[in-house]
Order: C-alpha cells, then sequence, then structure tokens
C-alpha cells in the first residue's frame, strides 16, 4: 500500500494517509469517528458490514488472497495438508478469529475438512495480526500455521507454502471502498480507480497478492 | 532605601505571588481536571450494559484473575532480584557502574514492545542457542503463561531496582557501619540491620512493580500471545475487544484497570512511598 501511495502521488499529487489494522478494528474506527475516505478490509466479509451500515459508495476487487499453510523453508516436519495440523508433535498457529480475517477464514476452512475441533484443540498460538504468524515461523516458535499466500510470500528466505486441499479452501478477496464520509469524494474515487486498475494491481501482484482467484507460485 | 521603596518592593513581591500562585496551581488544576474528564467519559461509555456484558464474559474473567495471578509472581521475582541488586547499586562502588546503570534503565525506558519482540529472539530455537537448547528438551515458552511472567518481570524488574535503590539511597549507611564495626559480616549487616529498615520501602516498591505488571501489554501480545482462556491477560483482553468494535466493554476494562491501579496507588502512598520513578 505504501508503494499505491507513493505512485499515485506522483501522479496525481494527492497525498494518502493509511491508518494500518485488523479489518474489524479498522471498521470499528469508521464506526466511530465518522472519518476516512476509502476501507480496505481483508476479507470481503467487512465490506458487506460496511455496506449494510451504509458507509460505501464504490467498490472494487482489488486482489484474492488464499489461505496456506506457511511451514519453515524445506518444509522440515513434512507437513502436507491440513490433516497434519492436528498432530501433537506440531507448534501451529491460526489468526485469531474475531481480530482477524485470516483467523475467521481458518476457521471456516478447517470446517470445511471437519477439523475443526482437533486442530483448534492443538493450536499453540492465536495471533491478533497476521504477520505476527509469518514472525513465528521465521523464529522457529511456529512449524505450521494458516495464512494467507501473500504473507507468505513476504519471507521467501524463510517460509515455504503448503496448499490447502482445494475442496476445502476458501479464496478471499480483497475489496477496496470509498466510504460516504470522504471530505473530496473526487479525490477518493481517483485512488479507487487507481488501485482498480492494471497499474495499481500489478503492484499487489509484484507483493505477493494474487489477481485471479487461482495460487499462483 | 526608603520606606516607600520597601513598600512598592513588597508589593510587587506579593502580586508576585499571587501571579505564580495561580499560574501554577491553575495548570495543575488544569490537568487535573484533563484527566478526571476523560476517567469520567470512559467510565459513562461503558455504560451499565457494557459492565454487565463484560463481567459475564468469561474469558475476561479468566484473563483478571490471570493478571491478578501473573503479576504477583512477577513481582515475587522482581523483588527477588532487585533488593540485593539495588542494595549492591546504593552501597558500593565499582568500576563500569555507569554503563552497568544504564543497562539497568533500558527495559525502563525502551517501548515495551520492543521487549516482546526481544524475547521473541531471544527464545527463538531458529535464532538463539538458547531456545535451540530448550527445543531439544521439548520445552516451550513463547505462547505460553510462564511466557507472560517472563515478560512482566523483564519489564518492571528493572522499575523495582529503581524504586528500591531509591529506597536504599535514603537510608543513611551509618547503621550497616556500625554493625559492621560491632563484628557483624556484610551479610549479617544487611539482613539484620538494613533489610528491616527498608521494609517500608521495599513493599512499596513492590506495589509499584505489581501495578506495573498487571498493566503490561505490548511485550505479553507479542511473546505470549492473547489465547482466550490460556494467555490472555486484562490489557490484552481489552485490546481484543477493541479489535473486534466491542467499545462498551472495552472501556468497562479499562475502568477496572484503573479501579485496580488506583488502589494499588493509595496503599503505595499509604506506606510512604514517594512519587518518584527513579
Amino acid at each position: 500500500m505504501d508503494e499505491i501511495g507513493k505512485v499515485f502521488q506522483n501522479k496525481t499529487n494527492i497525498k494518502v494517509q493509511y491508518t494500518y489494522s485488523g479489518s474489524a478494528c479498522l471498521l470499528a474506527q469508521i464506526d466511530n469517528s465518522r472519518q476516512g475516505d476509502a476501507y480496505m478490509p481483508g476479507e470481503w466479509f467487512y465490506m458487506e458490514q460496511a455496506d449494510e451500515k451504509g458507509y460505501l459508495t464504490e467498490v472494487e476487487r482489488i486482489a484474492y488472497v488464499i489461505p496456506v499453510i506457511g511451514v519453515a523453508k524445506g518444509n522440515p516436519k513434512k507437513v502436507r495438508g491440513l490433516r497434519d495440523l492436528a498432530r501433537k508433535d506440531l507448534r501451529v498457529g491460526i489468526g485469531d478469529p474475531h481480530a482477524t480475517a485470516l483467523g475467521k477464514q481458518a476457521y471456516i476452512v478447517l470446517k470445511n475438512a471437519g477439523l475443526q475441533e482437533e486442530v483448534i484443540s492443538n493450536l499453540t498460538t492465536s495471533a491478533a495480526t497476521v504477520p505476527e504468524l509469518g514472525n513465528a515461523i521465521k523464529l522457529g516458535h511456529l512449524d505450521a500455521a494458516i495464512v494467507w499466500d501473500a504473507v507468505a510470500h513476504w519471507y521467501p528466505e524463510d517460509i515455504d507454502i503448503v496448499l490447502i486441499e482445494p475442496e476445502y479452501n476458501e479464496v478471499s478477496t480483497v475489496p477496496l471502498g470509498t466510504l460516504e464520509f470522504a471530505e473530496d469524494p473526487q479525490a477518493a474515487k481517483k485512488f479507487l480507480d487507481f488501485v482498480a486498475s492494471d497499474e495499481g494491481k500489478a503492484i499487489f501482484k509484484k507483493h505477493g497478492y494474487s489477481l485471479t482467484p487461482n495460487l499462483e507460485l | 532605601m526608603s520606606s516607600a521603596d520597601r513598600k512598592s518592593s513588597s508589593r510587587k513581591s506579593a502580586a508576585d505571588e499571587v501571579f505564580f500562585k495561580s499560574w501554577s496551581n491553575g495548570l495543575l488544576l488544569f490537568y487535573l481536571t484533563l484527566v478526571a474528564l476523560i476517567l469520567f467519559f470512559t467510565a459513562r461509555y461503558a455504560g451499565i450494559a457494557g459492565y454487565t456484558e463484560l463481567l459475564r464474559d468469561p474469558d475476561f474473567r479468566g484473563a483478571l484473575i490471570l493478571s491478578l495471578e501473573t503479576s504477583t509472581i512477577a513481582t515475587l521475582l522482581a523483588v527477588v532480584v532487585a533488593v540485593p541488586g539495588a542494595y549492591a547499586l546504593s552501597r558500593y562502588r565499582f568500576p563500569g557502574q555507569n554503563i552497568l546503570d544504564t543497562i539497568l534503565d533500558l527495559p525502563i525506558v525502551l517501548p515495551p514492545l520492543i521487549m516482546g519482540v526481544c524475547l521473541l529472539i531471544f527464545f527463538s530455537p531458529a535464532a538463539s542457542p538458547i531456545g535451540a537448547f530448550l527445543k531439544e528438551h521439548d520445552l516451550r515458552v513463547a505462547y505460553t503463561r510462564p511466557a507472560i511472567v517472563i515478560a512482566q518481570f523483564m519489564v518492571a524488574g528493572g522499575f523495582t531496582i529503581r524504586c528500591l535503590k531509591a529506597t536504599f539511597d535514603s537510608m543513611t549507611p551509618r547503621y550497616e557501619q556500625v554493625a559492621r564495626t560491632l563484628g557483624c559480616s556484610s551479610s549479617r549487616a544487611f539482613f539484620t540491620v538494613a533489610l528491616p529498615l527498608a521494609k517500608g520501602g521495599i513493599v512499596a516498591g513492590a506495589i509499584m512493580t505489581w501495578a506495573r505488571a498487571i498493566g503490561e501489554f505490548g511485550p505479553i501480545i507479542v511473546f505470549a500471545g492473547s489465547i482466550s482462556g490460556y494467555t490472555l491477560v486484562l490489557p490484552t483482553a481489552i485490546f481484543l475487544k477493541m479489535q473486534v468494535g466491542d467499545l462498551e466493554p472495552m472501556a468497562a476494562g479499562t475502568m477496572v484497570l484503573v479501579f485496580i491501579a488506583t488502589v494499588a496507588l493509595l496503599i503505595f502512598k499509604r506506606l510512604g512511598g514517594r512519587g518518584y520513578i527513579w
């Protein structure tokens, strides 16, 4: 997002200010402050909530994030799929299901596979933010964690991806929406159009996000 | 100097006195009002529903109990280390004392979150020999309850040493010197003379450490995680409430912490603790 902000500013001379936080937290902030020009949650679900409250003026799908199992480089514990996350010899992490879109999605995926109880009781941690999981794998505190493919791409030296069985997996859409509280609706619209343009999406792709619902390795 | 001059100069100083007093008191009053209003609005925002929802929440009750337990253990550990440590710092001069003093200040002045990251690295099986050793013996520290105590101990411990050093500094070393000239060993002089004299200060320091530990947030969420029913403590529970937009229970939880801190501070003052930090 930082890079997009810079490119956008160079093009339009409009400066973008970001507040980074979990999807639900941001929505709560919008709820309370009635401020902000645009909202980008990690999951479509939060966009629906924002829409129900009548906050949105326009929405675009920007990228897709796909749950994968992140493991240490070389997969030393030989994790092959979701079922392995119930293995007692593994230290497993997922996102907090209330605070993060990733955690919510992980619960759904595990439920699809009928593994929810087994894996949840085997958890070492549930993280309040997504990058915590990547850091914990990198530092060896976790053997495996359900993370977004994009997050795993941030650690090319330290993290390998194990695919989740497609029949259980659920791809998430990362949307961007302009808010009705926008002080300058035209500038907000320009920003939305830029991020949704090929140029904007290319920046997402560069940072590991998928532009189609299929995993691109 | 004529009597008229004297009068005018005394009048001037009286005016100055009035001005200075109202200026300093006024600013103090401004700050106090601000604090009081902030707390009042937070307490009011929580609403009756906020408090009842919070107290009915088993996760929150568990977090409250865990907070009380972990900060008590962390305080005991901190006091055990800090009493002799602070005594040594206060009574002995040795080379490199300035450097040592600075290192002791680091946990106090660094952002607590950083301590959490440092602890994750310190105990990392991938990045530290200590972490690797623990993993070999199948011992896990990160994301466990002991991790909470370690995080609280590391941050509050430096603070305890500072508090207790101030206590020993304020006591004259003469009594211990007299005890030693009368044939006491150094350790006996410490245990029978210095320690009883410092008792009030130690208890006050312990209470401040405890209040600090129970309010600890950053290093705990990073190093111990925020697992409901396992490593969720009061401040992290409040944070998670905010994360999901439950602002009323969040405000209620904040007031619970304010209440605990107020009680601790009152006991601290009652025991003769002073408002110093270091």
